[in-house]
């Protein structure tokens, strides 16, 4: 049975405190790229851009990364062969800010920061996320949070976005 | 009995004297709020305010004075247009009510007109007085308004708000209970300080965050307060109400500039820049940030006023600093601006992260 | 911004029923309004002449009955891209519950599937408020004993109950106040499969509305706020009616609004959604009782009240616009995102045809209303429901008095629509306010501001009246013509609002770009008369609903004829008109139930052109003696003859005194036990019958040389044509008798006034010129076709 944890509301709030906390702390937000992750990440780092504009007057460029390729089960020649998609965006010598809706193991960022890798010489990677579940198997972390769910391994986090879902929620079951 | 209601510029409105009946002379302000007649009379920000309601049938709803904003009601004098004596749940008519205050009163004034009179020539001062010869109105011109507002209604002498949680320090330039409410629902352990406290004095009181508030007055009133504020704020996260919005904004080079037309009502849009959200929300301020001067200052504009265009709130790129014009606390008004409380907390829990801080699960 | 794959739109229209309320000004405004936004729309109307104005805006008119399989049918046939059912009353919020699922990727605008089943199913409406934290009244409905006994256990009395018999008949309700009553109503006898169903009782608490509007993006603004005099067990539209709501104080305002926003968001509604609440002042309980997801009497109403363009905006929002970036028909940007404050009260008084005390109850039993302004609350009802012009109060008084103290209080247990009235009388009597409060359960402040309007009364009544309580009568709303006098010869009385007057929306205003001066001004501080000459229109309060749609169809066509033709129209009615929103600007609106403009002299005679009464039209009573700038319009039946026949012909002529006009005819023939009407049938007479007519008017309007309109009807008998009624004035008919030709009536009509003269010498052709280029033909006075003269050509070869 789904429970609502965060309502639309919450959540719009959520964005727009990242938001905040992105431009705090980089003087400056001009060589910044936001690259999001897979379905809903790509639609965070949408709503981030757009904040960004109205706060700031600044057109971020957002890139969309489908990690679905890297699989962490893949052994090494497999990795070797495949064939991305490149972005279509310059990195070198840019700050990342790579986006994504749950963090939880962290292997889906491990893979994420592999591709951008193979795409270019980034400056630096920062790592924001909707929501932050624990239990990490990789010492990853990110550095902006819209909110710390602490969950047990049994339960599922579900975000529903308006983009896609129709509406904005973040449910727990 | 008759009295009336004297301008600076001489226009006179009569109408029927209620509550206490003394002479009172003040700064007219007209207010738009369409309920909360309890908090607005006992807001600090009314010391030395006559206040005109232009909402009808003043009275019917009741008077519930655990409504109230401050101990003491700072307010010189009340004028309305229609009222009723009777209440709907049996409390003290309003007439009797201010009489206990001993505010005077003056009822069945034309308040449309007045209210377009202020419009059109700007806030002035003002008189409740029986007569209304040449003598009267030259009074009110030579009298000269105490310009030490805030030092009247800011507290002598500090006291605390107790709790469990964060510790917050609000510096009172004349703050509303219910900024005390609404920490208190968070769980916020506050202290109230007196305007003038000095930054060692709030160091020693080690707060996660401090707060400026809301107060009546000319923020160009209160240098020693704004050279303490750019000593707080390179240490703590900040959150600046109403005069204190207006005071960091002083602190850091800004310049403001008086509204057009003040915002004195209980329900006036403000827009989220960054989300676009509209919400409705308190307003009692007559001064405003200057734009000219915010985009070449550290600071971004998060909030304006949908209805004139003007700075609603501002927030500082690097440092901890928060401020919001309007009242986020409402009483009266809608509720759509207690989350500036949930920000501010936010804003606290993650200076504390980036220092190290324990991680704090909301 | 707007849903960009909207470029179609099939309108709801409304149906036939005299129950529906009347939103022609609403529909108006929101076709118009599509229509400059550049939608393609269309509409499905019972009866087309009930658009009245608002067909021009429209691409396309269908007329049928308004149910589920006509609208699939269209659907079908023409794939438009989404359907509005906001200004179809109940009857579309059913239609658009019962399509769920079959209507593929058409979208519903302003509603959904789920707020409108919501309405019909309280089942639905409960769960879904229970969901979201809303405060909803629960009930039980079970043939268990335990579980009935538990719930009651739960919720505490008082309780109403009722049993549902298996055959879905329900017995009424009963009220149960204790264990005693509750044994009582157990112990009767029970049929096989009865079910109890049980609520929570609200009887006796206030009833207030909320009215919210919402976008698309989560922004919602408090539009207006109205409370009931009368309590709950009355129905609203039965009560008298306050907004704003001033007996809520900050905090109950402010719950009441968040729940009313929540419960939009809960249902989704984008666009007007209005709530209903059952509030307890002494407990402080409240209630949701129900919801509204469209256009109804409230925003009507509050539309009035508070000058806020609800029906413009909320087509706008549905499309998905932002609700501070809405737009104005007049290319003007309107900020939406206020919430409008009124500076004084805004009041709706229902009203009954019948002059007989009716009982009230949960059901509505009034015909119409009246809606007065005023500053406080003994004003507006001085001028409402306590008017003796309007009630006939002192009719009422007079048999009141005759009352014993027994039947007196009957009356105010069980209430009557003479509620007021009854009270005043126990009043009066010296019946203590406190004891009558918990008896009707209507709050104390308007039984004391009873008491006010009583005791000002008696000094009136006692010719009392001089410059000491002059001002609080004329607090109290008292005014007749000698205290007028009064109270203008004292220069120190503050003149309060005498008549109200509106121009509402200024999209900017000096300092507030984007801030919307709600304009509703009082005489004496606020009304700005410019220079140019005027025509005022004096209109008459009007009960019926059709009657109300022509004095709208009407005034509209007047109003827009007159500043077409350079002078500034006036409208004073003795109750308000709400003016569409695009006329709003050009006319000046005055509310004047006290009939006190003409003793004000407060537009100079020099500036009058003429006077338009429309008094007499409607048949009311009027105390102008004969004026010569006064244009009666009178419906009067100048002959009525008793002939018969199958084919009639009637006929709208408008003449100078010398010259005729006959624009429009309404032929009606019967063939075969079908009658056929055909409008604007101008275009197949012949010469022969053109030139036969013509003889027919002159011959009887010979004698009336003034400017007028009349309505003739003429019968076919033996073959030749016989007159059998003549009218003067406007009837019902302009509405029959065609669109184009109709406003063509009016704007020569205001032509006349203004001076011109009919063109000597026009031939039969342009005599009988006629505008329209459909034809509107009924059968049968029910089925209504639209049709072009090549197929009403071949309908009359067949008939």
């Amino acid at each position: 049975m789904a429970k609502e944890i965060i309502d639309g509301q919450t959540m719009t709030r959520a964005l727009t405190r990242i938001t905040y906390e992105i431009i705090e702390r980089n003087k400056g937000i001009d060589d910044l790229v936001l690259v999001g992750i897979k379905t809903r990440g790509v639609f965070v780092a949408h709503r981030i851009e757009s904040r960004l504009k109205q706060l700031e007057n600044i057109s971020i460029p957002v890139a969309e990364l489908d990690i679905t390729p890297y699989r962490d089960d893949m052994t090494h020649e497999e990795i070797e062969n495949i064939n991305i998609p490149p972005l279509d965006i310059d990195i070198d010598k840019k700050h990342i800010i790579l986006t994504d809706d749950v963090l939880y193991t962290g292997r889906t960022i491990r893979a994420a920061m592999d591709a951008l890798m193979k795409f270019g010489r980034p400056k630096k990677i920062s790592l924001a996320v909707l929501v932050d579940r624990g239990h990490r198997e990789l010492p990853i972390r990110a550095d902006f949070v819209g909110k710390n769910i602490p969950t047990s391994q049994k339960e599922k986090i579900r975000v529903s976005m308006k983009e896609i879902d129709g509406e904005d929620k973040i449910e727990i079951e | 009995m008759k009295r009336y209601l004297i301008l600076e510029d001489g226009t006179v409105f009569p109408g029927v004297g209620f509550g206490s009946s003394i002479i009172t002379t003040g700064q007219l302000v007209v207010s738009n709020n369409r309920t909360g007649i309890e908090q607005s009379v006992t807001d600090p920000d009314s010391e030395g305010q006559i206040i005109a309601f232009t909402v009808p049938a003043i009275g019917l709803s009741g008077i519930n004075r655990d409504f109230y904003e401050s101990i003491n009601s700072q307010c010189k004098g009340v004028v309305i247009g229609s009222s009723s004596s009777a209440t709907v749940d049996g409390s003290i008519p309003f007439g009797d009510w201010i009489e206990t205050l001993g505010i005077p009163g003056i009822k069945n004034v034309d308040v449309r007109a007045l209210s377009k009179h202020i419009s059109e020539h700007g806030e002035m001062k003002a008189s409740i007085m029986d007569t209304h010869d040449e003598h009267a109105i030259d009074q009110i011109k030579a009298l000269v308004l105490p310009p030490d507002l805030v030092k009247r209604v800011s507290t002598k002498q500090s006291y605390p708000n107790p709790n469990m949680g964060l510790k917050m320090v609000v510096v009172d330039l004349g703050l509303k209970y219910s900024i005390l409410r609404q920490l208190s629902y968070r769980d916020c352990n506050s202290v109230i300080v007196n305007y003038n406290a000095s930054p060692e004095e709030i160091e020693s009181l080690h707060p996660d965050g401090i707060i400026y508030s809301n107060g009546p007055g000319d923020p160009t009133d209160l240098p020693n307060t704004i050279e303490n504020i750019k000593v707080l704020q390179k240490k703590y996260p900040i959150l600046g109400i109403g005069l204190g919005n207006l005071l960091i904004a002083l602190a850091n080079d800004c310049k403001i500039e008086p509204l057009d037309q003040p915002h004195h009502e209980s329900s006036l849009a403000v827009k989220e820049v960054a989300s676009g959200k509209i919400d409705f929300v308190n307003h009692n301020h007559s001064y405003t940030i200057d734009p000219k001067y915010i985009s070449a200052s550290d600071f971004i504009v998060t909030n304006i006023c949908v209805a004139d265009g003007s700075i609603e709130g501002m927030r500082h790129e690097y440092l901890p600093i928060m401020c919001v014009l309007f009242e986020p606390e409402a009483a009266p008004g809608p509720t759509d601006g207690y989350y500036v409380f949930d920000e501010f907390i936010d804003l606290i829990g993650s200076t504390k992260n980036q220092y190290g801080g324990v991680d704090r699960w909301q | 911004m707007a849903i960009s794959d909207v470029h179609n739109i099939l309108i709801i229209g409304p149906t036939s029923s005299d129950k529906n309320v009347d939103l022609s000004t609403a529909l108006y405004d929101t076709v118009e309004i599509l229509h400059k936004l550049g939608y393609k729309t269309s509409i499905i109307v019972e009866d087309p002449t009930s658009l009245l104005s608002s067909g021009e805006f429209l691409d396309r008119i269908i007329v049928e009955k308004v149910t589920g399989d006509n609208i699939l049918k269209y659907l079908n046939d023409y794939h438009p891209d989404a359907i509005l059912p906001t200004i179809g009353d109940k009857n579309a919020l059913g239609i658009v519950a019962s399509l769920n699922g079959k209507i593929s990727n058409i979208r519903i605008l302003g509603t959904n599937y789920l707020a409108s089943l919501a309405t019909f199913k309280r089942e639905l409406f409960i769960k879904r408020l229970s969901q979201n934290d809303l405060p909803v009244i629960n009930f039980v409905s079970s043939d268990d004993e335990t579980e009935i006994y538990s719930f009651i256990r739960k919720i505490g009395f008082p309780i109403i109950a009722r049993r549902k018999y298996s055959n879905r008949h329900f017995s009424g309700w009963t009220n149960i106040n204790n264990l005693f009553e509750l044994d009582n109503f157990m112990a009767l006898e029970e049929l096989e499969d009865t079910k109890i169903e049980i609520e929570r009782s609200i009887r006796g608490f206030s009833e207030y509305s909320f009215t919210v509007m919402r976008d698309r993006y989560e922004n919602a603004a408090l539009v207006g706020t109205i409370e009931d005099i009368e309590p709950i067990g009355i129905h609203h539209l039965d009560s008298n009616l306050i907004s704003p709501a001033v007996s809520l104080n900050d905090s109950k305002l402010q719950k009441l609004r968040n729940y009313s926003i929540k419960l939009a968001q809960a249902f989704n509604v984008v666009g007007a959604c209005t709530v209903h609440f059952a509030y307890n002042h002494k407990t402080n309980e409240c209630y949701i009782t129900e919801f509204i997801p469209r256009l109804s009497e409230e925003t009507k109403f509050l539309e009035y009240a508070t000058s806020y363009p609800l029906a413009t905006v909320v087509v706008e929002l549905s499309l998905g616009y932002h609700l501070d970036k809405v737009q104005l028909d007049s290319g003007s940007n309107f900020n939406g995102a206020t919430e409008p404050f009124v500076d004084h009260i805004t009041s709706r008084f229902p009203l009954w045809t019948d002059p007989k005390q009716k009982y009230l109850g949960p059901s509505k039993t009034s015909n119409s209303s009246i809606v007065v302004n005023g500053f406080s609350i003994e004003e507006v009802l001085n001028r409402g429901a306590l008017n003796d012009k309007i009630n006939d109060n002192l009719e009422r008084y007079n048999k009141l008095r005759q009352l014993n103290d027994d039947e007196l209080f009957e009356k105010i247990i069980h209430p009557t629509n003479w509620m007021l009235d009854v009270l005043l009388e126990a009043l009066r009597r010296k019946f203590e306010i406190p004891v009558l409060s918990e008896v009707t359960s209507i709050n104390v402040p308007y039984l004391v501001a009873l008491q006010n309007v009583m005791d000002n009364s008696a000094v009136i009544r006692d010719d009392e009246v001089d410059e000491n309580n002059i001002e609080r009568l004329v607090e109290y709303g008292i005014k007749g013509v000698g205290n007028s006098k009064l109270l203008m010869n004292s220069d120190d009385i503050v003149t309060k609002t005498v008549v109200k007057s509106k121009r509402s929306i200024g999209a900017s205003g000096p300092g507030f770009m984007n801030h919307n001066y709600f304009v509703t001004s009082g005489i004496s501080n606020d009304i700005e008369f410019n220079d140019r000459n005027k025509i005022i229109v004096r209109s008459p309060i009007i009960t019926s609903k059709r009657d109300i749609m022509v004095r709208q169809f009407v005034l509209l066509q007047l109003v827009k004829s007159i500043e077409q033709n350079g002078l500034e129209p006036v409208v004073i009615g003795r109750e308000p008109w709400t003016a569409p929103l695009s006329v709003r600007y050009n006319v000046l609106e005055i509310d004047d139930p006290h009939r006190e403009m003409s003793e004000l002299n407060l537009i100079p005679e020099n500036k009058i052109f003429k006077i338009i009464d429309f008094s007499k039209f409607w048949n009311l009573d009027t105390s102008d003696s004969d004026n010569k700038n006064i244009f009666q319009i009178n419906a009067r039946e100048l002959k009525n003859v008793n002939i018969a026949g199958d084919t009639t012909i009637k006929v709208m002529v408008v003449t100078d005194g010398k010259n005729y006009l006959a624009p429009s005819i309404i032929y009606r023939t019967k063939k075969n036990s079908q009658t056929y009407e055909i409008s604007d049938f101008n275009n197949f007479l012949s010469v022969e019958n053109k030139d036969e007519i013509l003889t027919i008017i002159k011959h009887e309007l010979d004698l009336y040389k003034e400017i007028n309109i009349f309505n003739l009807e003429i019968v076919k008998r033996n073959d030749h044509w016989v007159v059998t009624k003549v009218y003067e004035g406007m009837t019902e008919d302009i509405i029959r008798h065609e669109l184009a030709s109709s406003v063509h009536v009016i704007d020569t009509l205001v032509k006349l006034i203004l001076g011109n003269k009919i063109d000597e010498g026009l031939n039969l052709d342009e005599i009988f010129k006629n505008y329209d280029s459909d034809y509107l033909v009924t059968v049968n006075e029910k089925k209504f076709r639209f049709m072009d003269y090549d197929e009403v050509n071949k309908l009359i070869q067949s008939i």
